[in-house]
């Protein structure tokens, strides 16, 4: 391997090991479930991995890579319209810690049935806590659209039984 | 990140308006993806992944060129048969066929540039640390062991130091219920270092035990840390005493640089216990751990790269 590739290979493995958290938790309420969501950020960092040169380059890598992400994984629902739509959470034996993480499953189900827009637009509003204009251009659309598409996923959401269920109980832990 | 941030340019939630619930929407958005445990990154995967796609899109562009090439030739074989322009279309439609497969957007995406991006590295959050499981195991009596680390960001103002030392104290005040809150001095120390810090731990049939500590280590924004050699050995501690959960079987819990692939312990019994170090979101150094073997001491630690060479004897621990 020669020094520029590994310098390259360094630069991008410290890329990799600070954006993994983040980009896992995002792809998480993206996707759903933690499996697919490891499969999207190992799918996403590769294909950064590609384009590293130029990702590099820009001003923030990370949102470039975030919007890499967002393409793949409306990929996926294109190609995967069915499972997706209905997420079903099957009952599990005994769930590990990974797993604790989705006991949380009425927000977590009704994140999952909105259409994939309105759920990129409230994930990247509201978790990612991006501005409009920073979420309409990592959705590629326009500021106008990101507020009605979070609108309406919000509306969806708090229409959702668990969201009230989630205020009686006393909201996030 | 957060549930209090107001939308930019709007006025405050009105709780009839079609935004409504929002502010809750983001708090518990949070609460499920900061709920989410992040294992160990798999780095090697993801690097063999991408050298694979690499690779692939360059016999893909190889393939184009010279696709694009013959009929180009092609093309100006028919000029020169006819000696007028019906080349021309000709090779419009050879740089037709070559550009869906040389083209990087046919791959990744175009560059995103936010009208206000900051360079915020890739929004590590101070109060959310990455935790993974670096080892596990048996006690001799038969009680399941594993071996934490927890990656507590770099803080950038007072604010957050102070939050942080409080979110840690609210942790290890469960088990430690003794435990002494920090002052502002030593948050003020932790502002100052600018560095990430580990917190390494154990659990014992799933529950966290009394021993544990912390480490400072350099955060991903100070790049690669220098190759291992003889000065460089482990950095860890050996954890397990307080409290007596682990016994006489202690667990060596240590950091070591990224060109370290194997770390092997030989005993005083002649045996050896060989562990790989993983790779951990959000911190450099990577992590291995293990456990002291019972009746027995370490003659030595040795550290070894990938390519099996010998990067550093530690003769310090486990004697």
């Amino acid at each position: 391997m020669g020094e520029r590739t590994a310098a390259r290979d360094a630069e991008f493995q410290v890329f990799v090991t600070t954006a993994w958290p983040r980009l896992s938790r995002t792809a998480f309420l993206l996707a759903g479930d933690r499996h697919t969501a490891e499969d999207l950020v190992q799918t996403t960092l590769e294909k950064t991995y590609v384009a590293w040169a130029r990702v590099r380059r820009t001003d923030d890598p990370y949102a470039y890579v975030r919007r890499i992400l967002l393409n793949e994984q409306a990929g996926r629902f294109r190609r995967r319209l069915p499972e997706f739509l209905v997420p079903a959470v099957p009952e599990r034996p005994a769930a590990d810690a990974y797993d604790r993480a989705d006991d949380r499953t009425g927000l977590l189900r009704a994140l999952a049935a909105l259409p994939p827009r309105q759920r990129q637009a409230v994930v990247l509003r509201y978790w990612e806590d991006l501005s409009e204009s920073q979420a309409a251009a990592a959705m590629n659309c326009s500021v106008g659209t990101v507020k009605s598409q979070a609108s309406k996923g919000i509306a969806k959401l708090r229409a959702a039984a668990a969201l009230g269920a989630l205020t009686r109980v006393g909201g996030s832990v | 990140m957060n549930g209090s941030r107001a939308a930019d340019g709007r006025p405050p939630e009105d709780p009839d308006g079609p935004d409504a619930g929002a502010p809750l929407v983001a708090r518990e958005l949070a609460g499920l993806a900061e709920g989410l445990e992040i294992g160990p990154v798999p780095y090697e995967r993801v690097l063999a992944g991408g050298r694979a796609r690499h690779r692939r899109r360059g016999l893909a562009a190889a393939a184009a060129t010279a696709l694009a090439t013959a009929v180009v030739i092609g093309a100006g074989a028919v000029v020169a048969a006819t000696g007028h322009g019906t080349g021309s279309p000709v090779g419009a439609a050879a740089a037709g066929a070559g550009t869906p497969a040389a083209s990087p957007s046919a791959v990744v995406p175009a560059p995103v540039t936010p009208a206000a991006t900051t360079t915020a590295p890739a929004g590590r959050d101070p109060l959310t640390p990455v935790r993974a499981v670096v080892g596990q195991g048996r006690t001799p009596d038969g009680r399941e062991w594993q071996a934490w680390v927890a990656i507590w960001p770099a803080v950038a103002d007072r604010g957050q130091a102070r939050a942080q030392l409080d979110r840690i104290w609210e942790e290890r005040h469960l088990v430690i219920p003794g435990l002494p809150r920090e002052d502002d001095g030593y948050a003020e120390q932790r502002l100052r270092s600018g560095k990430d810090w580990a917190n390494l731990y154990l659990t014992v049939d799933g529950r966290r035990a009394v021993d544990d500590t912390f480490h400072d280590v350099p955060p991903p924004a100070a790049g690669p840390p220098p190759a291992t050699d003889r000065t460089r050995g482990p950095d860890g501690a050996l954890l397990g005493f307080k409290g007596g959960e682990l016994g006489r079987t202690p667990v060596l819990i240590a950091s070591v640089g990224p060109d370290v692939a194997s770390v092997r312990v030989a005993w005083s019994d002649g045996t050896t216990t060989e562990v790989t170090p993983v790779t951990v979101a959000g911190s450099v150094p990577r992590w291995f751990a293990v456990p002291r073997k019972p009746g027995a001491a370490a003659d030595t630690v040795k550290l070894y790269g990938a390519d099996g060479a010998l990067l550093h004897t530690s003769t310090d621990w486990m004697r």
